[in-house]
């Protein structure tokens, strides 16, 4: 049985949770994906030394997050492909506290060592806190007025659950608090690498992503909107009709000729450098897929780099 | 260096390596771009993450 199984199998055993079918449809969906970021405590546990079983309740807790998390986001995008299209933005908002009341159930068994658990429990109430927070900005703000909003709702709403992930994972794999927290504060940055990425992906790709439809900024479209630059004028004109084909690959074009797309390379490897620093000074037992972590987003990056240099 | 600075830096002549390259990237193809960031796309926010 592969560690979703496990976890599916886990999720459907939880007091409540083994009468709820709706709850345990939507995280078999969301297993069956088999989302990477789900696999982060298991790569930290086994950065400490421990084998991939002990990270097993911290894998569950994570997949509860996300779904959760996931849940919230759809109704406040108002995105079409969300749950609540199905079940009702009431019945999601119970399964989505429901979700988040599993993770911090599953938490509480990631080890036998109550201090660490307790780090642990602290740790996941502070990133569904601050995610929350960061939810609530990215809704009420709509789009950033500024780069700094943008920075704050990444840095609230995406990055603390990457290093909440990897500092569980760490505990549960019997890491001292030390390197957990090490590890937190590098999930905190790789958090950002893949933001930065996803909304990379999001600006290039066609048809043109609801993020442009619904007037959000991903930071490439940020950089063209806020940036004085001579097709700046042209850019903003251009998002207005975004749905014409031919107006996205204009647009999409001049995010690169501008820079945007550039910037966003700069940012993933300022951030890639920042992460090879904090790992160098973590204590672990094994390096190797923490490391290959950051050079899975990175490498790419640096290939598009050389690929373009001439 | 804020997205602002940024721009005025890429906007003068590249002399060090990396600003050579990042110079060379505002010279991509759309493709080349979407290829690679198709390689590594987690929708991490996204209903695609969850929805069957």
């Amino acid at each position: 049985m592969d560690v979703f199984s496990q976890v599916v199998h886990d999720f459907s055993v939880l007091p409540s949770v083994e009468s709820w079918t709706e709850a345990q449809t939507l995280f078999q969906q969301a297993a069956s994906r088999k989302p990477n970021h789900w696999l982060l405590p298991v790569q930290a546990c086994e950065a400490v030394g421990g084998a991939q079983d002990q990270a097993i309740p911290a894998l569950l807790a994570v997949g509860c997050a996300h779904v959760g998390i996931l849940l919230v986001d759809d109704m406040l995008d108002t995105d079409p492909r969300g749950a609540y299209h199905q079940l009702g933005m009431p019945a999601v908002s119970n399964l989505a506290c429901a979700f988040q009341a599993a993770a911090v159930s599953a938490i509480g068994q990631c080890s036998q060592d109550p201090a660490a658990c307790l780090v642990a429990l602290t740790s996941f109430n502070a990133m569904f806190l601050s995610t929350a927070f960061g939810q609530f900005l990215d809704a009420a703000t709509h789009a950033p007025v500024d780069e700094s909003a943008y920075w704050l709702v990444t840095r609230t709403k995406s990055s603390p659950f990457f290093g909440a992930a990897l500092q569980v994972g760490a505990l549960a794999g019997g890491g001292t608090l030390t390197t957990a927290e090490g590890l937190k504060k590098l999930g905190g940055i790789y958090g950002e690498m893949i933001q930065i990425h996803d909304d990379m992906h999001d600006a290039m790709e066609t048809p043109a992503n609801p993020d442009w439809v619904q007037g959000r900024s991903p930071l490439p479209i940020l950089f063209a909107s806020l940036v004085s630059h001579p097709e700046q004028k042209r850019f903003l004109a251009l998002s207005q009709n975004i749905t014409e084909p031919a107006a996205l690959e204009e647009a999409q074009d001049i995010l690169i000729r501008c820079g945007a797309i550039s910037y966003c390379a700069d940012q993933l490897i300022q951030r890639y450098r920042i992460a090879k620093e904090i790992l160098e000074g973590i204590a672990l037992v094994e390096y190797a897929s923490i490391s290959s972590l950051l050079e899975t987003v990175i490498a790419p990056v640096y290939k598009l780099l050389e690929a373009t240099e001439q | 260096m804020n997205m602002q600075d940024f721009y005025q830096q890429l906007s003068v002549k590249a002399e060090q390596p990396h600003q050579r390259r990042l110079d060379g990237l505002t010279r991509a193809s759309r493709t080349q771009i979407l290829h690679v960031t198709s390689e590594l796309t987690w929708y991490i926010w996204g209903a695609e993450a969850s929805s069957a």
